[in-house]
């Protein structure tokens, strides 16, 4: 008998909402000792309905109908009480923030030895003791500590193996997963993934699985419910689903999963480099009145070079100093020591008034599309308003501006509308309109894709592509993803704790990678025995999901 | 913007009281036939005209048969002008100071935001009355005291606005862009911080106008021969066992002044409160 | 504790105090001859003589100035211009009273705006919410002193229930007491209310019902004491407006305290008065700022104990 067995359900969406179902007509199960993952883009519904078998759906959402069957036991129609206390003792669930996800105001030991006393299990010495193996069990560094730690003292890391354990506490027969290595670097992720694979063998438990990353699914899932807006549009074996998707859906999203496997490469220049770095360093200080405040070391000692029209990618965790580096070479950052040569001219100490006309030679994207645009700016003003500041006639800067929301792929009419009157992957797009728009020698693009939908993000990698090159800049590609840069860059430079640890061509750094680091992460890259089996090259990714391009 | 129109009725009313306030100063002669200093002893602490007092006097007569209704409109104006004027210079101090510290940054802004610090952790009216008392009362002193109570809350307010809004990464493509920091801050930093700055506006208003009516209330604000809402009430204080009207008339009047100001600051508020909004995510 | 923290607020304790005594020389200063000023115009000479040596008012400024802030750190203000007492007696005198008023009003506060404030987010939307609402906007909106005078009008006037001025019976501290924390139980409200809606809405509180926490257990355990940590930070506030309030509701109904000697020292213009209390009031709201500040930092564990890194 399967643990969880859903069917027919439905969750209605609130009034005003795009659509009248969060989830419609949804059915799936997870048998014991088996994982499932619910795949799908934002909006798609699987978040809500793990909310639903948990019974924690916002209160302006609600179960419309269908079956939610626990362990053969009807669900939906049992009171709120009964359902609170199946929670934690036999359905259990670990969540994607996991250090927002833990009480702020008590020791992480009390807050899992909680679901002992709500449940009413063991005395006082016996609970922590079951916690004590508990940590031990989710290999938890020197669990009498973590014990009496609070949560914002341990990594993010740690804090999601502590809600494994709070999960794991009373045995419950159903582990739900809501995206549980998204917020975690890719390290971690690789060791969270193998944590909940042998808990699952040793346990015995059914696991629903919920994520958005097919590398993750490649990696953990034994079979797939993939979603688009609400409803399923396949399920299967992670083989037959991943490795040959029948739904037009399922193959245009497969398709857009970036492979680790290098773009060709491109006929490298011996010309003079267009931005070169060297021996950049940039200590963060909180400065305070009293003790030496916090340092942080974000760059030490980094140098680079870019040369015209190619992509150089910076990869790196979160805290590597790849975005500070980004950020310093366009001298939004000061760095403390090092020189800077934006093609001939040495920058890094330049008056601010002096180097303002050079910045029409090196432009920035940033990760977030929402926050990118001035609200308050139309798309064709905030396209145009670099060129004029750079002394381009006004009427002529228009001109461009409306020339280049056609050329990145944007419907020319909408340029009179507000940032917010467009998605997200548009957003972006407008983005790269505006710092194209000032005719850059080099683009920097910071984490350009991270904040999009993997189909999103396949488009703006190919336009990305296409605009270099038909207008020949050179690319500073900064991302943690290192899938993500093998589809884009010619060369890669990785970054560990404020240094360069290896850099060289794409092919090279994958197929032999010399630093221990660079193999930790290329080791820890989702789903990488699937891209090798699968064995496909560097795909085209053209466009899944093509509403997202126009206006 | 669309959502500036569906004004809940509370807030609509809360408009109307203070378009009323608004149109007794500007218009408030006609309201009364009477002088607001002209007395008539025949006539002192009479009930308004409908509880049985005399004839042309719609809310009585105080101490010295001075008719209330027009001591009122008097004592609105010059209330509702000085919390006015207060405001308005504590808005701008405070702002420009305020921008000032998110500039320059560093030990300057340190310093700044401590004085900020102080000034919130004391009570105003501590202040206020040791200048009053040491310089003498003056209109001038008054009315600049007024303009310093709640400068620091436009302060704290501009700077954090600004700094948020400078981390932005569109702040950060504008100056790529190679924009000046003046183009920055007027043509993309002001625009996007002023909102808040108005909805502050609101809700210092009326604590200006509370702080200008309990002084004068005191006696130690606006004095005679001009009136204020407060010191109209402090008069009637004396007079509350047998014309209780004297001073319950001016009390309802700066009640519906600073809670329709309120209303209308803290509905601004809401409407304004990126968290609440939907975030235009179409 | 965490060290840093408890020096930052030690610091800016010490440098408010030091910043509330200079603005008082400075004032003493510009505004006319101290002598003049802090001394009854018919003191002996002897007296005058003592001041002057005291606050070494034939010395240069700086010198003043240091033996100014070591007479006021003695406790020595000066004398009363109107009954040739000294200050600092004039002043402890009339403590108990306003002590008396001002922590029945936080009580009262206390009690009536936290409960209320919490019902109004976890019922949020629902008429009590609304109705807590209109109570904290109401209580801002109202001066005290015109409350003040409206009960007295029913209560003492009409009714005849309540003494409308003077002290003595717990009957005499009802009216004042509820005219002033008034507006701070509206304060409290509001904010308990806003504090209570950011912690509802955290991922820990879907943690603890993914747990089987039942709903008074994540209210009570989870929640409050998350939400309690800002309003503890706003109390330092209310207690700036509690003060500020006695000054006036004090005088609504003539109630012996601190707040009614300092409006008859302004309006007389006994100036010795109004320095001595302005110094004490300023230093009891700066201590009890930082006995607010200690008591946050004791109750939220990401200041209590410092992050380390891993």
């Amino acid at each position: 008998m399967p643990v969880l067995a859903v069917e027919g359900l439905s969750v209605r969406l609130p009034g005003g909402a795009d659509r009248p179902f969060a989830v419609e007509d949804l059915s799936l199960e997870v048998r014991p000792g088996e994982i499932v993952c619910v795949v799908g883009e934002s909006g798609s519904g699987k978040s809500v309905t793990a909310q639903a078998v948990m019974d924690l759906l916002p209160p302006d959402l609600a179960v419309a109908s269908g079956s939610v069957r626990y362990s053969g036991r009807e669900l939906l129609p049992l009171p709120r009480a009964e359902r609170l206390r199946l929670n934690g003792r036999d359905i259990a669930m670990v969540f994607q923030e996991p250090i927002a996800a833990l009480n702020p105001f008590y020791r992480v030991g009390r807050q899992v030895e909680e679901v002992f006393r709500v449940h009413g299990a063991g005395d006082g010495a016996e609970r922590r003791r079951r916690v004590l193996a508990l940590f031990e069990e989710v290999r938890l560094p020197d669990p009498a500590r973590v014990f009496g730690a609070y949560p914002h003292q341990l990594s993010g890391g740690q804090c999601q193996r502590v809600m494994i354990a709070m999960a794991l506490a009373l045995e419950p027969k159903l582990l739900i997963a809501d995206e549980p290595t998204t917020a975690l670097d890719v390290t971690t992720q690789a060791q969270i993934l193998s944590l909940i694979r042998d808990l699952r063998a040793r346990h015995g438990a059914g696991v629903l699985f919920i994520t958005h990353d097919f590398g993750v699914v490649a990696e953990i899932a034994d079979r797939i419910v993939v979603m688009q807006t609400g409803r399923t549009v396949e399920t299967g074996t992670v083989a037959s689903v991943l490795g040959d998707p029948r739904h037009p859906y399922t193959r245009a999203l497969v398709a857009a999963v970036p492979r680790p496997v290098p773009r060709a490469q491109r006929a490298a220049t011996d010309a003079r480099p267009v931005l070169a770095a060297e021996g950049l360093r940039k200590v963060f200080a909180r400065r305070s009145l009293f003790g030496a405040g916090r340092r942080t070391t974000a760059l030490d000692g980094v140098s680079m070079t870019l040369a015209p029209g190619e992509t150089l990618g910076l990869v790196g965790e979160s805290g590597s100093g790849k975005s500070t580096l980004a950020q310093s070479l366009l001298r939004l950052v000061d760095v403390e020591a090092g020189a800077i040569r934006l093609g001939g001219d040495e920058v890094t100490r330049m008056g601010e008034r002096r180097f303002r006309p050079l910045r029409r030679r090196i432009q920035i994207i940033f990760q977030d599309p929402w926050a990118s645009l001035d609200p308050r700016q139309t798309a064709v003003d905030a396209i145009a308003e670099g060129p004029i500041i750079h002394g381009v006639p006004w009427a002529d800067a228009i001109e461009r501006a409306r020339r280049l929301i056609a050329q990145v792929g944007l419907d020319p009419q909408a340029g009179d509308r507000f940032p917010h009157q467009f998605s997200g992957g548009q957003r972006q797009r407008l983005c790269i309109a505006r710092a194209l728009a000032v005719e850059p020698e080099i683009l920097v693009a910071d984490e350009p894709v991270s904040s999009l939908d993997v189909s999103v993000q396949a488009q703006i990698l190919a336009l990305l592509d296409v605009l270099q090159r038909q207008l020949g800049f050179a690319m500073l590609f900064v991302t943690h993803d290192l899938r993500v840069a093998a589809r884009i860059c010619d060369r890669v430079a990785v970054m560990h704790r404020g240094k360069v640890v290896e850099e060289g061509e794409t092919a090279a750094v994958f197929a032999g990678p010399r630093h221990d680091y660079t193999r930790t992460l290329l080791a820890a890259v989702p789903g990488r025995a699937w891209f090798d089996v699968a064995g496909v090259g560097a795909g085209a990714g053209a466009g899944a999901g093509g509403a997202e391009g126009r206006a | 913007m669309r959502r500036l129109f569906a004004v809940p009725p509370l807030v609509m009313l809360a408009m109307l009281v203070l378009a009323a306030v608004v149109g007794v100063c500007l218009f408030g002669d006609a309201l009364s036939p009477h002088s607001p200093t002209a007395q008539n002893l025949r006539l002192r602490l009479r009930p308004p005209s409908w509880l049985g007092g005399p004839e042309g006097y719609l809310l009585g007569t105080d101490r010295i048969g001075r008719d209330i209704v027009a001591r009122l409109v008097m004592a609105t104006r010059i209330s509702v002008a000085v919390a006015l004027a207060g405001t308005l210079i504590g808005a701008v101090i405070g702002t420009a100071i305020g921008f000032v510290a998110a500039h320059l940054r560093g030990w300057a802004e340190e310093a700044i935001m401590m004085l900020v610090d102080v000034q919130a952790s004391l009570p105003f009216i501590l202040i206020a009355l040791t200048l009053l008392a040491f310089f003498g009362n003056s209109i001038t002193l008054f009315v600049v005291l007024m303009g310093l109570n709640g400068w620091e809350n436009y302060a704290r307010l501009a700077r954090g606005v600004v700094l948020s809004a400078a981390s932005q990464p569109y702040a950060k493509a504008v100056k790529a862009l190679g924009a000046s920091p003046l183009r920055l801050y007027l043509r993309h930093l002001l625009p996007n911080v002023a909102g808040v700055l108005i909805v502050q506006f609101t809700l210092n208003f009326p604590q200006t106008i509370l702080l200008e009516t309990g002084l004068s209330f005191l006696g130690l604000g606006i004095q005679p021969p001009l009136t204020s809402l407060g010191q109209l009430l402090g008069e009637g204080r004396d007079f509350l066992l047998n014309a209780w009207w004297i001073a319950v008339f001016p009390g309802i009047v700066i009640v519906l002044t600073t809670l329709s100001i309120s209303l209308i600051g803290d509905w601004l508020r809401d409407v304004m409160d990126p968290t609440l909004r939907d975030g235009g995510r179409s | 504790m965490n060290l840093r923290f408890l020096g930052m607020k030690a610091f800016r304790t010490a440098l408010t105090l030091w910043l509330v005594v200079t603005f008082v020389f400075v004032v003493l200063r510009t505004s006319g001859d101290p002598l003049v000023s802090l001394l009854p115009a018919d003191s002996e000479p002897e007296v005058i003589a003592y001041y002057r040596t005291l606050w070494g008012l034939d010395r240069p400024l700086p010198v003043q100035y240091l033996r100014y802030m070591a007479a006021v750190f003695q406790g020595d203000f000066g004398i009363s211009l109107r009954d040739t007492r000294p200050v600092i007696d004039l002043v402890t005198e009339r403590v108990p009273a306003t002590a008396l008023l001002g922590l029945t009003a936080l009580a009262l506060a206390l009690m009536v705006g936290v409960p209320l404030g919490i019902l109004a987010a976890v019922r949020r939307n629902t008429l009590l919410d609304r109705l807590t609402m209109a109570f904290a906007v109401l209580g801002f909106a109202i001066p005290n002193f015109f409350l003040g005078i409206l009960m007295i009008l029913t209560f003492s006037l009409t009714l005849r229930w309540l003494p409308s001025s003077g002290t003595g019976t717990p009957w005499h501290l009802i009216m004042p007491a509820c005219t002033l924390g008034l507006a701070t139980a509206g304060a409290l409200a509001r904010f308990t209310r806003s504090s209570m809606l950011e912690v509802l809405r955290r991922p820990y509180m879907r943690t603890a019902q993914a747990k089987g926490v039942a709903p008074g257990g994540r209210i009570l355990r989870h929640a409050l004491p998350n939400a309690a940590i800002p309003v503890v930070t706003v109390l330092g506030f209310s207690l700036g407006g509690l003060i500020g309030g006695a000054i006036v509701t004090e005088t609504v109904f003539a109630w012996p305290g601190v707040g009614r000697l300092l409006v008859s020292a302004v309006a007389a213009r006994d100036l010795a008065v109004v320095q001595g209390l302005v110094l004490l009031i300023a230093a009891t709201m700066v201590i009890a700022n930082l006995v607010v500040d200690l008591l946050y930092g004791l109750l939220d564990p990401r200041i209590r104990v410092a992050s380390v890194d891993a």
